[in-house]
């Protein structure tokens, strides 16, 4: 999607419905990768396209592509969400995603999450990552996003996101090789698509 | 909202209907969704409390294209709730000068109307995180655009010689808070707010400038080598050296007229 389109999600309906339908299936992946429950999947999605709708302004094309962008936000919203669950949930609550779901839709919902089981338990096995560091590992190894990719979805340079990104999967490897996990470490391996060169501090 | 309800429809279609009339309604009335805008972008990126109640020391200062640099402060957030009725207060004070206190990085438009209202010519921007408005967006005089040497940290001498604004950015346990002279904000002058929440909540970045003649809208821009979450990391409570490990040299190249130094007129000090 160009730029000058992207700005325009936000008031031009047919551009927005573009980059939505560009993305959607995208944007529920990523949340079923993160949350196993329908009707919390089902409201993310609606609220982070909601909050892309409202943050055009924030996104910059030399930073990354839209997606890129876009999974920055999502991930910010996942972890809001996360946060605040539990508690009385601040903000607008103008489209609730959960109350669409008919019938018919929830096998495809379910497949969805069914399919990223593996995922939402390395993502569980994350928790315990410093949060700049889960950040960045998440978003390249379940996310499948390139390094550069991540560290604009995230806000960082991204010489910062191969310090982090090493420093993850040091620790989740030594985590997942301990004796109470389910996730194997290959499944980090194998979602590496190629060699990061490693920048170690100092260097 | 609406009630769409179609029974043949996908979920994704009629989410695709009820966000299709969100943004409609938003081409209808800009203004209300210029408020919008920042209300729910800041729920977003506000939501985000420190990981581990982290408290942040003040990491920059912002300068550069400034006339005036007052300083630079860093709002921790302190909970997650953003209640837009109390993300800032405008106060008159009985002396002539106006107290201005941010809680909480929602509603810039709110508070630009407030300054407003107080007399003050305002722009307020918050970005989201790891951005940063475009420098320059005015024309300085006494700075050069763009590249050259940040400012240095010497707020309050500046400010006292341009004699707009009183004290500094304080850090209270509500928000940041400062003091201006409406007075001494000439009538082409306009007070630049900008401010991005840090990463991961640990703390958010206010500036607070004065700039002469007209300010362009904000930009927003990554904040490129100024990655607040490097810096985070650096200030993990009183005592730690801000110019020690791997991100010592992140400030030196970083975005025009924004220097990476820590603001000395904030009120928490580390070191």
């Amino acid at each position: 999607m160009e730029t000058q389109q992207l700005e325009r999600i936000g008031t031009d309906p047919e551009a927005f419905e573009a980059f939505y339908r560009e993305n959607v299936e995208g944007v529920q992946r990523f949340v079923a990768r993160r949350v196993g429950e329908r009707e919390r999947a089902a409201d993310l999605t609606a609220e982070i396209f909601l909050a892309a709708i409202t943050s055009t302004r924030t996104y910059d094309p030399r930073l990354g592509s839209p997606q890129a962008w876009l999974y920055g936000i999502a991930r910010v919203t996942v972890a809001a969400e996360g946060r605040s669950r539990g508690r009385e949930r601040a903000g607008i609550e103008r489209v609730r995603g959960s109350t669409l779901i008919s019938e018919d839709d929830i096998a495809a919902m379910d497949a969805r999450i069914d399919a990223e089981r593996r995922s939402r338990e390395l993502y569980a096995a994350m928790d315990r990552l410093a949060e700049g560091e889960r950040a960045v590992l998440e978003l390249v190894v379940l996310d499948g996003l390139s390094v550069s990719e991540a560290a604009a979805a995230a806000g960082v340079r991204p010489v910062t996101a191969r310090v982090r990104l090493h420093r993850a999967r040091r620790k989740l490897r030594a985590e997942l090789e301990g004796p109470r996990t389910s996730a194997r470490p290959e499944a980090i391996k194998a979602r590496r698509t190629k060699p990061q060169p490693i920048e170690e501090e100092g260097s | 909202m609406n009630e769409i309800q179609d029974r043949d429809a996908s979920f994704e279609e009629r989410l695709l209907a009820e966000l299709r009339a969100v943004v409609e309604e938003r081409a209808a009335m800009p203004e209300a969704a210029d408020v919008e805008r920042s209300s729910v972008y800041d729920r977003v990126s506000l939501h985000t409390p420190p990981a581990g109640g982290r408290r942040l020391a003040p990491r920059l200062a912002l300068g550069g294209a400034a006339v005036a640099a007052v300083a630079a402060g860093v709002l921790a957030v302190s909970s997650g709730t953003g209640d837009t009725s109390s993300a800032f207060a405008v106060e008159p004070q009985g002396d002539g000068t106006v107290r201005v206190e941010i809680s909480s990085l929602s509603d810039a438009a709110g508070l630009e109307k407030a300054l407003a209202e107080a007399g003050v010519k305002a722009d307020v921007s918050y970005t989201a995180a790891g951005m940063a408005c475009r420098e320059p967006r005015w024309h300085a005089t006494a700075a050069v655009p763009g590249e050259g040497q940040p400012a240095q940290p010497a707020p309050d001498d500046q400010a006292a010689r341009k004699g707009k604004t009183t004290g500094s950015i304080r850090q209270t346990d509500s928000g940041v808070v400062f003091s201006i002279t409406p007075n001494g904000i000439g009538p082409d002058d306009t007070l630049v707010v900008t401010a991005s929440p840090g990463p991961e909540g640990a703390g958010d970045v206010v500036g607070v400038q004065i700039a002469e003649g007209a300010v362009s809208p904000c930009d927003p821009v990554p904040a490129g080598d100024l990655p607040p979450g490097a810096v985070t990391q650096q200030s993990g409570g009183p005592g730690a050296p801000h110019t020690a490990g791997p991100q010592q040299g992140f400030s030196q190249s970083g975005v025009p007229g924004v220097s990476g130094v820590p603001a000395t007129g904030a009120g928490q000090s580390s070191n």
